[in-house]
């Protein structure tokens, strides 16, 4: 993480947890994006674990499978289908 | 100096854990491509790095959080490499199943060089496009 990016985050984070000071809109706006701040972290987290585990196989040497290739192709599919799906779904109403 | 009031502390707790889980991540990235040394090793590396964006950006674009421009981003990159990331996955598959019959003598040493040729080729127009779905999600 960088150290602008850091800045920015705390700067948020104490604006929401201090007093009234911050209007109710800088307020939704630091909640908002500590919201994608979790979501960041939860993500890189999900990536952390998935490389590891590939790098792990990898180091085993062991030879790869036709259940291996199924699994990643599914796995694939699976996910590249929700990607695709999500851009057809109306975005909510704004105010 | 005031308290601070009991609907403040839940967001103190997900502060102290954004922020442990972000030292946590600092510096400890695991690269399985680093880790290849070989063609199918590479291959495989590859094609797994892709899989394992694609189902983070699955979980990214149904995040509400996250802006649409962040989502479109993703949706693009996702939409390019997918059908190279599978024909890399076939060519692998294809050199697999080769090597093997090479090890008991049901094929020439011709054909698994034709298939090395096909999956380094093939290696080498995913690579690009993986990495711009992995940028798209938030990769390096």
């Amino acid at each position: 993480m960088d150290l602008p990016l850091l800045f920015a985050f705390l700067q948020a984070v104490l604006g929401v947890v201090s007093n009234n000071t911050l209007s109710q809109s800088k307020k939704d706006s630091a909640l908002s994006y500590l919201a994608l701040l979790g979501e960041v972290v939860k993500a890189k987290g999900k990536i952390n674990d998935a490389l590891k585990l590939l790098t792990d196989r990898i180091n085993s040497g062991e030879a790869l499978t036709e259940a291996d290739f199924e699994s990643l192709k599914a796995r694939s599919d699976k996910a590249h289908k929700t990607i695709q799906e999500s851009g057809t779904i109306d975005p909510p109403p704004t105010e | 100096m005031r308290s601070l009031s009991s609907n403040r502390v839940p967001w103190l707790l997900n502060l102290l854990g954004i922020v442990a889980a972000l030292v946590t991540l600092h510096g400890c990235v695991a690269n399985p491509l680093a880790a290849a040394k070989t063609i199918d090793q590479k291959a495989y590396a590859l094609y797994g790095t892709f899989m394992a964006f694609e189902e983070v950006g699955a979980t990214i674009v149904q995040a509400p959080a996250v802006p649409e421009v962040v989502k479109a981003a993703i949706r693009k990159a996702d939409r390019i490499a997918k059908p190279v990331a599978d024909s890399l996955l076939s060519a692998l598959k294809q050199y697999v199943v080769i090597q093997q019959q090479l090890a008991v003598g049901a094929t020439t040493n011709d054909k698994l060089a034709i298939a090395t040729a096909n999956l380094e080729k093939w290696v080498r127009d995913a690579e690009p496009l993986i990495q711009d779905l992995v940028k798209a999600v938030g990769g390096k």
